[in-house]
């Protein structure tokens, strides 16, 4: 087995950081993206878009990381269309890859582990969200970046947060006709976390560009409301929207029926702490926002010796954030390899210092789109909760009255939600809460158990020759 | 739009276009097609998270099953076919 300095998992923003830390410091890391291109979802690398280019503020950030970055990158190892499948003793990456047209598994010795595999977006289930033509909002922001034709494709933007405003945006630049946008937050409650959101000038400049755009294309931007319910023949035809309580219960008698045949609908985004469960490391619940997340000190080191975290995979704050975050992580490792000069470590306390600065815009914005309990008043005996599995709510519900389940992986066992191909990834965002509703408990109902491999990886990776 | 770089690829025996450096699933996409397989109780699914997790929009590409098209590239030629879960289930469901 090959032995290596470091293993960086994921070549996004914060994953590109750590590696110039690294690097600059002498060391040569491994850095291992299931992409084709680095750059995370964000800051791609390469624009595949002819449609719109990215906006000055990105173009900015985007610009200096990749220069920073094009003057290492011959002193690393980087390993594209790669899929971590399992962390080992803390210190062994296996990953799977093709090569010659076969699939093989891959084995790397790692002196320090970073992980920085980014966010999952948040979904609420609801009547209906399994049907093609219905997207996640930053599945349809990446689809749509490479998407060439929208003829015939009617558009509705729903959910909670920037995100929306981001897609809205992209969606005009490409052509896309859009029928609203449709926030569940209110206009007050914006106006109210408007102290915390001027604090980063940046992003919060974008967003007015973005809202000044979608006002010169009429497009109605519809507050306290949610989709309640999508229907349609194998395909969206239609969308229910509805009126909603400040925490976020549909109101009866409000509802609106829109026809469309694309919708885009989330609340925000949560760490995937895939990996870093793998690995054993110590997650938190967050009660406030309903998401686990791992647990790590100010030099983003988790609690396995070796393993530590970047970017939106520790905390959800976007990209200058998770640079920042990157940055500190490559410090760090380089610290404990003894290799930091003096000057570094007042460094990771400038980072740190920029990074709560980040955090206070970071957390109002998390306020206003993170999902809120009343969503789940609307889902239906009918509503798949488990998508992979396609277990309804009505399944759900019966398992956990009759079984006295308090647990999420004793639930797993009984109905096989959270077995299926993205392995928990989506409903085991929100049958912890599922769980806590029904049976009327404040206990923490638990998160899935990790197993290997992190994500399916075909069987053939794993024959010896 | 630059017309090298576009070249075709077949969707289940039909010839749709494709842009060096996009994805399978953008390409689908962008031929009005929003249904990428079918799930054991006959329901279509299609690209959901565009990000390789929900693993929705996973299609048999040249032959090699469950590639997520969202995070797969198309190259020229490439042969693309629906994915039907109905079939898993033997006998009970051979209706062809």
């Amino acid at each position: 087995m090959k032995q290596v300095d470091g293993v960086i998992v994921g070549g996004g923003p914060a994953g590109i950081a750590a590696s110039i830390e690294m690097t600059r410091r002498g060391l040569s890391p491994v850095l291992i993206d299931e992409n084709d291109m680095l750059g995370g979802k964000v800051l791609k690398e390469k624009e595949v878009l002819w449609a719109h280019p990215p906006n000055r503020f990105e173009y900015k950030i985007k610009k200096e990381l990749f220069d920073q970055f094009n003057t290492i990158s011959n002193k690393i190892t980087i390993v594209k269309n790669a899929m971590v499948w399992g962390i080992f003793d803390g210190n062994i990456v296996a990953y799977s890859s093709v090569v010659n047209g076969k699939n093989i598994s891959t084995e790397l010795k790692a002196k320090k582990i970073i992980i920085a595999t980014g966010a999952i977006e948040r979904s609420v289930p609801f009547e209906g969200w399994t049907l093609p033509g219905i997207y996640t909002i930053g599945g349809l922001n990446s689809l749509v970046k490479e998407q060439r034709n929208f003829s015939g494709q009617k558009f509705l933007i729903a959910g909670a947060g920037p995100l929306l405003l981001v897609l809205a945006n992209n969606l005009i630049k490409a052509g896309a006709e859009i029928e609203a946008i449709v926030d569940a937050s209110s206009f007050l409650e914006v106006m109210l976390k408007s102290p915390s959101l001027v604090t980063c000038k940046g992003p919060l400049w974008i967003g007015f560009r973005y809202l000044r755009n979608i006002r010169r294309h009429k497009i109605p931007i519809l507050r306290s409301r949610v989709v309640t319910s999508a229907s349609g023949d194998n395909q969206l035809e239609r969308v229910v929207i509805t009126k909603v309580d400040k925490n976020w219960k549909a109101i009866s008698g409000t509802e609106k029926e829109y026809s469309v045949n694309r919708l885009a609908v989330g609340y925000h985004l949560a760490p995937d702490t895939g990996l870093t469960r793998l690995c054993g490391c110590e997650h938190l619940y967050d009660k406030k926002y309903g998401y686990w997340y791992v647990k790590h000190d100010s030099n983003m080191a988790t609690t396995v010796p070796g393993v530590f975290v970047a970017g939106d995979g520790a905390s959800v704050l976007g990209y200058p954030a998770a640079i920042a975050q990157g940055r500190i992580t490559g410090l760090a490792v380089s610290r404990e390899l003894g290799v930091l000069e003096e000057e570094g470590w007042s460094e990771i306390q400038d980072l740190n210092r920029q990074l709560k600065k980040l955090e206070k815009f970071g957390s109002a914005l998390r306020d206003l789109s993170a999902p809120r309990a009343g969503l789940f008043d609307s889902i239906t005996d009918d509503t798949i909760i488990c998508r992979c599995e396609e277990i309804t709510f009505k399944d759900i519900k019966q398992a956990i009255l009759s079984n006295n389940v308090t647990d999420v992986n004793h639930l797993k066992r009984i109905t096989r939600s959270g077995m299926g191909h993205c392995q928990g990834r989506y409903c085991g965002q929100f049958i912890g809460k599922i769980i806590s509703l029904l049976t009327k408990t404040e206990s923490d109902p638990g998160v899935f158990t990790v197993r290997y491999p992190v994500k399916p990886i075909p069987l053939e990776s794993l024959w010896d020759e | 739009m630059d017309k090298k770089h576009e070249f075709l690829i077949q969707v289940d025996g039909e010839k749709i276009k494709a842009v060096e450096g996009q994805t399978i699933a953008a390409a689908i996409l962008s031929s009005g097609r929003v249904g990428f397989r079918k799930t054991k109780t006959k329901r279509m699914r299609g690209p959901y998270c565009g990000m390789g997790v929900c693993y929705e929009c996973r299609m048999t590409v040249n032959g090699v099953e469950n590639l997520r098209t969202c995070v797969t590239k198309a190259e020229p030629g490439c042969i693309v076919e629906t994915q039907d879960d109905t079939l898993l289930l033997g006998d009970k469901n051979e209706t062809g």
